[in-house]
């Protein structure tokens, strides 16, 4: 189901890919809307790249259908179901030859976008003081904002960007889901594969876990901890007044967990969601029990760890 | 006209990008050198004027061109869709709102360009010599116009295999390859029929032959154009020569069909 109101832009249903020797993409199911953020975790090989070609049109789905704007697209996609497309590959290396300016003018004549628009996303992805410089002299983050900025010629409709943020330094990070941000209010739809859990985390409206060539889990971060019912971790320091027997009658009461690192003074619980709150109030109302207390909420991290043990176990 | 403006766009930023890379401008300038001390030794540096010189030295230039223009064209064009491929952006150049084909005859057309500019400056140089020596440039325009087109053919051929294997590092093998047989195993193997049979080989059969390799053609229809009835008598070939339209629509079979099977596979580029 789409997480949004809105008509999907895209809708992928029962999409299934298979090479020669190896079953891809098992049954997909998949909608983005205008304005939404979905970002695509799996590990590599689990066919995130493989997905964006099926959408692109770049490979044809075995079996499933691809529907484009509420159309059933073909095998190859129409110049004006391309024209919704912006694509940044994984790995693109440009033409070290040309300057960043010659690069782009090349790739929006090819999109027959217009020429104002080169100004404008050198400016929306922070190159305009290296654009007159040769490709070849580009560090790997210079590169991957030319890449940016060459998806975002023609003002596409739909983003596809596979691990776009490999490369980048933490600001350039910091300034790439600016400019997703700012693209999204503009009602952009962006699909973004991505390995880099703690990165996307906080900045998705909603995730899709590819395993295996199927999306296991599918929707926010919240309403997937939620349901998969992850504990959260509490860590703490023994007080000057612990003592164990009164520790154990708390936990029993908020059916909590505990165990002790060797060799420290530290003393690791684990509890359900629920219950952490008020654990935390009788821990912290008993005098000098306990001292330096961290809390561990469960993340996209701690899912998706779940996630591959469940797999392996079954 | 978009169609244009697209095709046009890939083959400028592939003359551009050609230009910018030394070696290209490293053979043009090796073939000016090349033909500039044949040009002088068959007419310059004697002093002598007349037909004869101009002859042998043009025929002494049509296989300097049999040499080097099929391994420019091979060079320039064999990486033209696998580097393309290898560097990402051919992924990328396909979900571009354009047909793919396209691309393709874009960068034909921009090799086709590099290839005319690094020839015109190989050929500059024999040709101030000719007409300092009191020729005319007919026959320089000429050698031109076919060393083009032999270059053009190989072009074609590299572009082809290029999208068909898509793999860098075997297609500089299959270039070279290509070379070798077309210029040199193919002479060899003709001339090896010729010796084991002792020349009893029907003509028609040898003739036919000459269509499968079109460095053998460009050197017949060189001939034909260019050379006059002495120098094709000395040359062995009077009545040998195939009439001047079949080796024309030989030449253009070998410049289109290439392409149109490049054009084929690039369309079914893994789906």
């Amino acid at each position: 189901m789409p997480l949004s109101q809105a008509a999907p832009i895209l809708s992928l249903s029962k999409v299934r890919k298979n090479f020669p020797g190896k079953e891809v993409l098992k049954s997909i199911d998949l909608h983005i809307a205008p304005g939404e953020l979905i970002a695509l975790v799996g590990n590599n090989g689990q066919g995130k790249t493989t997905l964006m070609k099926l959408i692109l049109g770049l490979l044809t789905p075995d079996e499933g259908k691809i529907l484009i704007k509420g159309e059933v697209a073909a095998s190859s996609r129409t110049t004006n179901q391309k024209a919704l497309f912006g694509y940044l590959p994984e790995t693109t290396a440009f033409y070290p030859n040309l300057t960043g300016l010659e690069t782009l003018h090349y790739l929006s004549s090819l999109k027959q976008g217009a020429p104002s628009r080169i100004d404008e996303v050198f400016a929306i992805v922070g190159l305009e003081h290296a654009k007159k410089n040769r490709v070849k002299t580009y560090s790997k983050g210079m590169k991957q904002r030319l890449g940016l900025a060459q998806a975002l010629l023609g003002n596409p409709k739909l983003l596809l960007l596979d691990e776009p943020t490999n490369g980048l330094d933490p600001s350039g990070i910091h300034e790439f889901y600016q400019i997703l941000s700012r693209l999204k209010e503009e009602g952009v739809a962006i699909l973004m594969s991505s390995h880099l859990l703690a990165e996307i985390e906080p900045r998705s409206d909603a995730l899709a876990l590819l395993k295996d060539g199927i999306i296991r889990a599918h929707g926010t971060v919240d309403e997937l901890i939620s349901s998969a019912e992850l504990p959260s971790i509490i860590k703490f320091q023994k007080g000057l007044s612990f003592n164990e027997a009164a520790l154990d009658q708390i936990l029993k009461q908020h059916t909590a967990e505990k165990s002790f690192l060797e060799h420290t003074e530290t003393v690791v619980l684990t509890c359900h969601p629920p219950h952490k709150q008020a654990l935390l109030f009788e821990l912290l109302s008993t005098d000098k029990l306990i001292t330096k207390l961290i809390v561990n909420d469960p993340g996209l991290e701690e899912l998706f760890l779940q996630l591959n043990s469940d797999l392996k176990a079954s | 006209m978009s169609t244009l403006t697209i095709l046009f766009a890939i083959a400028r930023k592939e003359f551009i990008d050609h230009l910018r890379n030394g070696w290209i401008i490293a053979v043009g300038l090796a073939f000016a050198v090349f033909s500039f001390l044949i040009a002088f030794v068959g007419f310059g540096f004697t002093g002598a004027v007349g037909i004869g010189q101009e002859q042998s030295t043009l025929f002494s230039l049509i296989n300097l061109v049999i040499y080097l223009v099929p391994l420019l064209g091979l060079l320039l064009s064999y990486d033209g869709i696998a580097g393309e491929h290898e560097r990402g952006t051919l992924d990328l150049l396909r979900s571009y709102p354009f047909k793919t084909t396209l691309l393709l005859y874009g960068k034909w057309l921009g090799l086709f360009m590099v290839l005319v500019a690094t020839l015109i400056v190989g050929l500059t140089a024999p040709a101030a010599v000719s007409i300092y020596s009191g020729h005319t440039l007919q026959a320089w325009t000429l050698l031109l116009i076919t060393s083009v087109w032999i270059g053009a053919v190989f072009i074609s051929i590299a572009i082809m295999f290029s999208v068909l294997i898509l793999d860098r590092g075997k297609l500089i093998a299959i270039a070279i390859g290509i070379w070798l047989l077309f210029v040199v195993l193919f002479d060899l193997g003709i001339i090896g029929i010729l010796v084991s049979t002792e020349g009893d080989v029907p003509m028609t059969l040898v003739n036919l032959l000459f269509y499968l390799n079109p460095t053998a053609l460009y050197r017949l229809l060189s001939i034909d154009l260019m050379m006059d009835e002495a120098m094709i008598q000395q040359l062995g070939l009077m009545g040998q020569i195939p009439p001047t339209p079949a080796l024309i629509a030989a030449i253009t079979a070998w410049t289109i069909i290439p392409t149109i099977i490049a054009g084929w596979r690039i369309r079914i580029l893994e789906k």
